[in-house]
């Protein structure tokens, strides 16, 4: 399928790369069709190009890459939203909130985005009560957090009685 | 908007099944009690409110090369 954005121009997207957020993202809810973007050398940065809105893209990226410990609580509620029945199967991103110097750049920690790579359903979580907000800068974070055990466990973690993930 | 005075420990109910009780008032402080069904997210405004405001700031503030980007992030790291 062909869509020409404003960013790439026009792109050609398999209808398996495209990642569909029923309720879309907070403020965006007529964009419920997305697909990811790798430009070359721009990793681990990604973009999310709307494929509803073809002059929205956001930047995302791996919020491992910002804070090594970054991990927050699912239900099975949080689960159904993005038709998963464990957490196997999800990814998550951050929304990355540019700005000219690079001390300034930001990333929302606390509305992550969760997506089903089987299923490709994505949906924007709020993280209640958490530790993260929606402005932690990019590389005071890091450089705070570059001692944080890496890998002590999954970004996503199963609560409520039933564990999420198996 | 419906303005309903509710005391201590009184409820309201939207349909048939959201019910909105008072479970502890602290000065400028009220603790609500809801029973809402799974299907509903429920959401402090303010958290609701600053993650939309946050995704309408990082959409328009997209950048004009992600690669060069990346590089000075690199050098950085």
């Amino acid at each position: 399928m062909k869509f020409e954005t404003s960013r790439f121009g026009q792109i050609d997207v398999k209808a398996e790369d495209i990642l569909i957020f029923p309720e879309g993202p907070l403020g965006f809810p007529d964009c419920t069709r997305f697909t990811l973007i790798d430009e070359e050398k721009a990793q681990p940065f990604r973009m999310l190009q709307s494929l509803d809105n073809l002059s929205l893209a956001f930047v995302v990226v791996d919020p491992l890459v910002v804070r090594q410990n970054y991990h927050f609580n699912v239900t099975q509620a949080d689960l159904k939203l993005v038709k998963a029945d464990a957490t196997d199967d999800l990814v998550v991103y951050a929304i990355v909130t540019m700005a000219s110097e690079l001390a300034d750049v930001t990333v929302n920690l606390q509305g992550p985005l969760v997506i089903n790579k089987k299923h490709k359903i994505g949906h924007q979580f709020v993280l209640v009560d958490s530790e993260y907000s929606t402005r932690e800068l990019l590389v005071q974070q890091m450089e705070r957090h570059k001692g944080d055990a890496i890998g002590q466990g999954d970004t996503l973690t199963g609560t409520t009685g039933k564990k999420a993930a198996v | 908007m419906l303005i309903l005075t509710r005391k201590l420990g009184e409820s309201i109910t939207i349909g048939d099944d959201i019910k909105i009780q008072v479970l502890e008032i602290k000065g400028k402080q009220v603790r609500l009690g809801i029973q809402a069904p799974k299907k509903y997210t429920i959401h402090r405004e303010e958290i609701y409110q600053r993650i939309q405001d946050e995704n309408k700031l990082a959409a328009e503030q997209s950048p004009l090369s992600l690669k060069s980007f990346s590089e000075i992030w690199k050098k950085r790291k």
